[in-house]
């Protein structure tokens, strides 16, 4: 404790480049911002920065990890013996070993804004004059919330084959939520901007927001006299801003392979029909259809350099996302799918940027071409499992009748078996819409892109 | 520097800087987390790590920073910029900190690791797993000791030092065979020590046990209201989105649907729920809360009417409301009178849910999601396990509706949960 810390862009490359086997040094810094207004009150105004730097040994089939809070040379030094030691301690000389490869090679990639940044008091008069703006044009509201949060994630990886990634990846949101109450019942509904980079890179001012919060007002007031939707199997309209949960939680985790190797009922699909034909599936490292994702990855936490993972193409499941480990046990090849959260994480198996490929249809068609259904957007939380039975919050819908949109929904939950359901989507809209303002949870959270288009299908929804 | 010495250098900074209170918690905190995957030992991951969290009282206005470092730098930095943070915020007279001054020092749970006999109780659960459960795919988990050692000073004088240590466990299964699964269910906790082993741990052996016969799941087929009967390992999460209706957020945004219920019945007579921060049936302690009180037991339901609210200081500033004693991380489900066979055996008509993934309650405590890892039951008895089943309910109608608490209960570390049998819940299948 005390001594002065390195900058977590020093080189330590010599510390582990031609190390046998696979051995890897990470530094590490993350800084989340976090500000609420609630009513008028800025109930939190907080920032934290964490660094550290960790080391991760593969010996004999086993993973031995060591991590530290100080940024040093000899902190480097120290960090491998002690994953080296914590290998030894649980080697099992019948376990299987495999050859995990790496290259070499450096790459460094910047996000952080090339603007003038803003004091956290310029960051505190956006929210409060954004407040202001809410409280004064909708006064009917029984509550509001206006809250920034922005999370800076800084690594330099460096590995025994000689592979260095330095990476600074910034995410800043704006999030609003609107309370209103009818009949003694309270309802509520978000929105957000925001995305890769700093805050500076996406909010000037805060009458941008103007027109979004409009909408945001005119669909709450709906969903306070909404109705719940009918419980059982219907035909829906998913908006573009739930295909991208879909993909995430439906697809993308069954065919992570650490669960593929955990039983994901993925692995009896892989090569043949897993959806509908109008169905294509890509984990992004980077760019999508020659846009910037919204978490780009170019090397992984074990230097992996990062491509696309295709994982259905026109509803033929293709592959799986990987970690060096998996794809030298099931014969495939790792494109870059492995991150840490912390300095103290290891690397999972992680998504990048999970997205469904627009199709040709328009929205409007879509809903027109349903007789009875709903039409379903704005996601909450989701989860799936090794079964593919996937569910997800759906914080806003409306009914559709003959082909129109009805009466609002409240909250309600869809659910489906992501294979079966995949082969029921019979449109899919021309638009893409990418989010990236949540955390994905595995052992450690994550931060990762979602997206896709509008998509027409049968799911299951809870209701009454 | 040592935490002390990183705590009263903060609390000077903050002094410096012009903080009429502040409060300052420090901690340093090791762990050696023993992984498996596949059914097989994998990974070793032995971390440290130090946690400073400033917090600041200048001018009305109030900022907090974190950071990792104890130097003198790194602490004359943060004071700096906790000052710039201040300046940002809004006058609010509700920011405050604990006025009492109490000095305290807490030691609790194993302090070292026993790392050999982590690795025999891990040992023994792979193969038992093995031998017992041959569809079963242990996917991932850990076992692991978690050391922490804080200290919490803040400018009245309340001082608390702690030395905290327990184990926990993690564990995510599925059952597979040929094409059928049973879908991935998982249990986890901490423990106060590893006298026993794994599988008897948080109802591992059961819920391992239920995985072969999930092979064969169905749906229940159309839509019917019943009742809903809820395992320990369900309820917790239940609980906390209920019990979230009387914390901070919602209460000072003004939408608790229980903001103006506080004495009056809300729930079950049969239901009795206390906060019990030093339970000695738990594993994990909690001590002092975030603005420096020391967490104290109280009741939050007393056979069905409100007792207390989850209300932080700040909270009971805003409200006018009384300051709850402890922050209801720690909870203590009062036992029933009847088994859960017993509970089982008298219902109609509904779901056993073993595991809830669904969406995050409404406002108004509507809520609905997948039945996963659980039953169909039918006159007293378990018929099949469900797949694409939803469950849609209420839950301040379906904790009002329970019928029966269990007598046997899990402790969970931070939680000790009976099962509850409740209704009026829709279950719709495909």
């Amino acid at each position: 404790m005390g001594k002065r810390q390195a900058s977590v862009r020093a080189d330590f490359s010599s510390f582990v480049t031609g190390l046998s086997g696979h051995a890897e040094l990470r530094a590490h810094t993350n800084r989340t911002l976090s500000m609420l207004y609630v009513n008028g009150s800025l109930t939190e105004n907080a920032r934290k920065e964490t660094s550290g730097s960790s080391a991760r040994v593969y010996k004999g089939g086993r993973w031995g990890f060591a991590s530290t809070p100080e940024l040093s040379a000899s902190a480097m030094e120290k960090l491998l013996v002690q994953a080296s030691r914590n290998c030894e301690l649980i080697a099992d000389e019948k376990e299987t070993r495999f050859e995990l490869g790496g290259t070499s090679l450096s790459v460094e990639r910047d996000f952080s804004t090339k603007k003038s940044r803003l004091s956290q008091k310029d960051l505190s008069e956006y929210l409060r004059e954004l407040d202001a703006h809410i409280a004064a044009k909708y006064p009917g509201l029984s509550g509001r919330r206006v809250w920034l949060t922005g999370l800076d994630m800084e690594k330099n990886v460096f590995t025994s084959s000689g592979a260095h990634s330095y990476s600074h990846i910034p995410r800043t949101h704006v999030m609003v939520m609107m309370t209103m109450e009818r009949n003694g019942n309270p309802v509520e509904l978000l929105e957000s901007l925001g995305g890769l980079g700093h805050f500076e890179d996406h909010f000037s001012s805060p009458a941008a927001f103007h027109p979004l919060l409009a909408k945001l007002h005119e669909n709450l007031v709906k969903k306070s006299e909404g109705i719940h939707a009918d419980a059982g199997t219907h035909d829906v309209i998913l908006a573009s801003d739930l295909a991208g949960i879909l993909a995430h939680e439906a697809i993308g985790h069954t065919t992570e392979a650490d669960n593929i190797l955990g039983g994901s009922i993925a692995s009896d699909f892989l090569n043949r029909e897993a959806a509908s034909e109008l169905v294509s599936l890509v984990d992004f490292a980077h760019t999508a259809l020659g846009e910037q994702c919204p978490v780009p990855v170019f090397v992984d936490d074990e230097g992996t350099p990062a491509e696309d993972a295709l994982i259905i193409d026109k509803g033929i499941l293709k592959g799986y996302m990987h970690n060096k480990e998996s794809a030298a046990k099931l014969g495939m090849k790792a494109l870059g799918n492995a991150r840490g959260f912390q300095f103290h994480d290891e690397p999972l198996i992680r998504m990048r940027n999970t997205a469904i490929l627009p199709g040709m249809s328009k929205l409007d068609d879509m809903v027109k071409s349903i007789k009875s259904g709903y039409l379903l957007m704005n996601p909450g939380n989701g989860q799936a499992d090794t079964s593919g039975e996937f569910m997800f919050l759906v914080r806003l819908g409306f009914e559709i009748k003959d082909g129109k949109l009805g009466r609002a929904l409240r909250d309600t939950t869809i659910s489906g078996k992501a294979f079966d359901m995949l082969k029921t989507v019979s449109m899919v809209s021309d638009e893409m819409k990418w989010e990236s303002r949540g955390f994905c949870g595995k052992k450690q959270p994550m931060s990762v892109g979602m997206g896709g288009p509008a998509l027409k299908c049968r799911v299951n929804v809870g209701g009454r | 520097m040592d935490r002390n010495q990183a705590a009263h250098q903060s609390l000077d900074g903050m002094k410096k800087i012009g903080a009429s209170e502040a409060q300052v918690v420090c901690s340093v905190s090791t762990k050696e987390e023993l992984n498996f995957a596949y059914g097989k030992i994998s990974l070793l991951r032995s971390t440290n790590d130090y946690s400073l969290s400033l917090s600041a009282i200048r001018e009305g206005r109030k900022a907090q920073l974190g950071l990792n470092q104890l130097n003198v730098s790194a602490i004359e930095n943060a004071c700096g910029e906790l000052k710039a943070l201040g300046e940002a915020g809004t006058p609010d007279s509700a920011f405050g900190f604990s006025k009492l001054a109490v000095k305290k020092e807490f030691r609790h749970g194993p302090q070292e690791p026993d790392f050999a006999k982590m690795r025999l109780r891990m040992d023994e659960f792979l193969h038992s797993v093995r031998e017992r459960h041959p569809s079963v795919i242990l996917e991932e988990g850990f076992l692991d000791h978690v050391r922490s050692d804080t200290t919490c000073l803040n400018s009245h004088g309340s001082e608390f030092r702690v030395s905290h240590g327990n184990y926990g466990m993690l564990l995510v299964f599925s059952a597979k065979s040929g094409t059928r699964t049973s879908g991935f269910n998982y249990t986890h906790g901490q423990l106060a020590s590893l006298d026993t082993p794994l599988l008897d741990q948080f109802g591992a052996a059961e819920i391992l046990l239920q995985a072969t016969g999930q092979l064969d799941k169905r749906s229940v087929p159309g839509k019917f209201t019943g009742e809903l009967m809820i395992t320990p390992q369900c309820l917790g999460e239940l609980l906390d989105a209920y019990l979230g209706y009387l914390a901070d957020s919602p209460m000072i945004n003004g939408t608790s649907i229980f903001r103006d219920k506080l004495g009056e019945k809300i729930a079950s007579p049969l239901l009795s729920v206390r906060s019990e921060p030093r339970s000695p049936l738990l594993a994990m302690h909690e001590f002092f809360d975030a603005e420096g009180f020391e967490a104290e037991p109280m009741d939050l339901l007393e056979n069905g009417v409100l007792k207390s609210f989850l209300l932080s200081l700040y909270g009971a500033n805003k409200t006018g409301k009384p300051r709850a004693k402890s922050s209801g991380s720690r909870l203590d489900v009062k036992a029933g009178d009847q088994s859960h066979n017993e509970l089982l055996r008298s219902m109609k008509r509904g779901i056993l849910l073993c595991r809830f993934s669904g969406g995050r309650p409404s406002l108004n405590g509507d809520f609905s999601g997948v039945a996963k890892n659980s039953y169909y039951v039918e006159n007293g008895e378990i018929r099949y396990p469900v797949s694409e089943t939803m469950v849609s309910g209420n839950l301040v109608q379906l904790f009002d509706s329970v019928r029966g608490v269990s007598r046997e209960r899990i402790a969970f570390g931070t939680k000790i949960l009976p099962w509850i049998l409740g209704e009026g819940v829709t279950v719709s299948g495909k």
